[in-house]
């Protein structure tokens, strides 16, 4: 049974009882486990042990990829095409920095996006999730809570029933 | 403060009810009769943009009112008065987020919104302005055969870095915060069509604690960038004028004098849509007189550093001691365009104070009047800079008067037009309110209130 089983998928009333009842699990163990809520909770990321800054790495690395390549790009130009205006110096740099500045700014936001989108694994058409009906609350007003089956000490059984201590208002198995 | 007058939101309202009812515009089954006498009138308003645009492209930009040595015309002060307008939505999605204001929720959508099609709209003047729009990617660095490149050195070409990597924040800026809404209105629509269309968009979201903080890390990254952009892309565009040497462009006050403009005439967009929304979905609760209260503070902080601008820059042209740049002032204030600069100056200086009192600030139409009034005055503003210091400079062989053609007012008036009708069709098509932001300020809401009592 355990192999057609994608988790168990718990709603909470509130986001206290949610972030209560993710750092309980977290501190028994489990790791394959995620919290869904309608809007960001304070905390909710550190309780679930997410600590990745990989979003904010990659905008700067692209930032600066961006603007070094800006500037390199000028400075080339400058020189494959020596071009005198005004008798200003070939390599006038104070002019280069507004292109630099613009481009850093398109590497920090294309950065920030595309690694978003793509740690997320977006686009993801399929989840197992969206099988369960009551799930479309978490875009409204549910808090919910999902322990998946893969995490190794799964226990269909005795999760239950922490879930129900923690506070949850109903269990659902989710198909895989 | 009166705790029951500066109300943000209507009191006991939950996430739920307030998803439905904001979700209930997008899906519910027919917009109300107002929305669709806007749209009529927008488009037909907007069939003026195209029509001038296609005439003026066919015939060249001598349709338009530009002659020598008014070479810049309506569409570089429209592309001035447009893209000033976009800087407000910038301001208020990420700068107010960044200070924690909770305000800016109801308002920070349509704000986000109004810069994107500001934006795009001030990007097509000077794609018109080139006569040969054809040929704008030669502003591009790229390798060709005659082994040319870009003149790095020129205002024109910062420009269009700058607008080109503005519109790319902005549209992913609106992008990245419509993603969860757009979950919301898939899981809310009933229709297997409507399902597929915001599925789609939505690409999987589910609301998972990952997605929130890999969302919440790369809009702190976009906020924070948002900062010197607000300040930096109107900036770039005065630079265009401040770094020729023609009297009445060339003052150094500019960049900041440009910027404080345009948050003011967007601030003034800003409220025009707000007060829309309210007359159209009935958002009177969420989008609240303290709202409007705000929005008006906010267009007196920067009108009134336009205000000092004004002054400075005269004080600055009669300190130089220089003749030519007095007598620009002399011809702003008595020569052939002095309505336009008495205009500007009845709008911005003298009605502008209007903003003190917070009973017109509260009242719609007082609002309406004064946001109408600022975008009228900016738009002034744009002008004088634009014609007055290049008409007349230094060589009174070169003194010439341009007067407007009507393709000049045509294209101006559609190009309001097309952008009523996107953002009509824009709050149809997506929640004008932005639903997750507010579910977030009424959990810190409840858990304020949770600690208080």
């Amino acid at each position: 049974m355990d192999e057609r089983l994608h988790g168990l998928l718990a709603r909470f009333p509130d986001a206290d009882r949610l972030l209560t009842a993710s750092r309980d699990f977290r501190r028994r163990g489990l790791t394959r486990l995620d919290a869904y809520s309608p809007h960001p909770v304070d905390g909710l990321d550190q309780a679930l042990g997410l600590r990745e800054r990989r979003v904010p790495v990659t905008a700067l690395v692209c930032a600066v990829v961006a603007g070094a390549g800006a500037l390199a790009l000028q400075v080339y130009a400058s020189l494959d095409y020596p071009f005198n205006v005004g008798g200003k110096p070939v390599l006038s740099w104070p002019a280069y920095t507004i292109v630099t500045f613009a481009m850093t700014m398109v590497g920090a936001t294309l950065g920030a996006m595309l690694s978003m989108l793509w740690l997320n694994g977006f686009p993801r058409p399929y989840h197992p999730l969206f099988n369960v009906a009551e799930f479309d609350a978490a875009s409204r007003d549910g808090y919910f809570l999902c322990l998946e089956a893969s995490d190794p000490l799964f226990d269909a059984e005795r999760l239950r029933e922490h879930l129900l201590q923690n506070g949850a208002l109903w269990i659902r198995e989710v198909p895989a | 403060m009166n705790p029951r007058r500066d109300r943000l939101a209507p009191p006991g309202l939950g996430a739920g009810a307030l998803t439905d009812r904001v979700s209930a515009t997008v899906l519910g089954t027919r917009p109300p009769r107002a929305w669709f006498v806007a749209l009529g009138l927008a488009t037909l308003l907007s069939l003026l943009f195209l029509i001038g645009v296609v005439y003026v492209l066919s015939v060249g930009v001598g349709a338009f009112g530009l002659n020598i040595p008014v070479a810049w015309g309506f569409p570089i002060i429209n592309t001035i008065w447009w893209i000033g307008i976009a800087h407000a939505g910038t301001l208020i999605s990420a700068v107010l987020w960044l200070t924690r204001q909770d305000w800016r929720a109801s308002i920070s959508r349509s704000a986000e919104a109004m810069a994107m099609f500001a934006i795009v709209l001030a990007g097509s003047y000077p794609l018109l302005h080139l006569g040969r729009p054809q040929f704008a990617y030669f502003l591009l660095p790229y390798p060709n055969l005659m082994d040319l490149w870009p003149q790095w050195r020129s205002p024109l070409v910062w420009d269009f870095f700058a607008i080109a990597s503005y519109l790319l924040f902005t549209a992913s800026f609106l992008f990245l915060s419509l993603l969860p809404d757009l979950a919301s209105l898939r899981d809310r629509a009933r229709h297997r069509a409507v399902q597929l269309f915001y599925g789609v968009l939505a690409l999987g979201w589910r609301n998972s604690a990952r997605h929130w903080h890999r969302y919440q890390q790369a809009h702190r990254v976009l906020a924070v960038i948002a900062v010197p952009i607000v300040v930096s892309v109107t900036g770039t565009i005065s630079l265009d004028l401040a770094v020729s040497i023609v009297p009445g462009f060339h003052f150094t006050i500019f960049p900041p004098y440009f910027v404080a403009g345009a948050l003011y005439s967007g601030f003034a967009t800003v409220a025009i849509i707000a007060i829309m929304l309210r007359a159209l979905f009935g958002f009177r609760d969420l989008i609240t007189r303290a709202h409007l209260n705000r929005l008006g503070i906010m267009m007196l902080c920067f009108v009134l550093v336009v205000d000092y601008a004004y002054l400075q820059e005269v004080f600055t042209a009669f300190y130089t001691g220089e003749d030519f740049y007095r007598s620009v002032y002399y011809d702003r204030w008595t020569g052939p365009y002095a309505p336009f600069y008495w205009g500007m100056i009845l709008c911005n200086v003298v009605l502008a104070q209007g903003l003190w009192f917070r009973r017109l600030r509260e009242s719609v139409p007082g609002l309406l009047c004064l946001a109408v009034i600022a975008d009228i005055g900016m738009w002034l503003e744009r002008f004088q800079i634009v014609i007055t210091s290049t008409h007349k400079d230094y060589m009174p062989s070169a003194w010439d008067t341009v007067t407007p053609s009507a393709w000049d007012w045509l294209t101006y008036a559609g190009s309001i037009g097309v952008f009523v009708v996107l953002l009509l069709l824009f709050i149809k098509l997506m929640p004008a309110i932005s639903m997750h932001d507010m579910r977030e300020m009424l959990h810190r809401r409840k858990q304020r209130e949770a600690d208080h009592g």
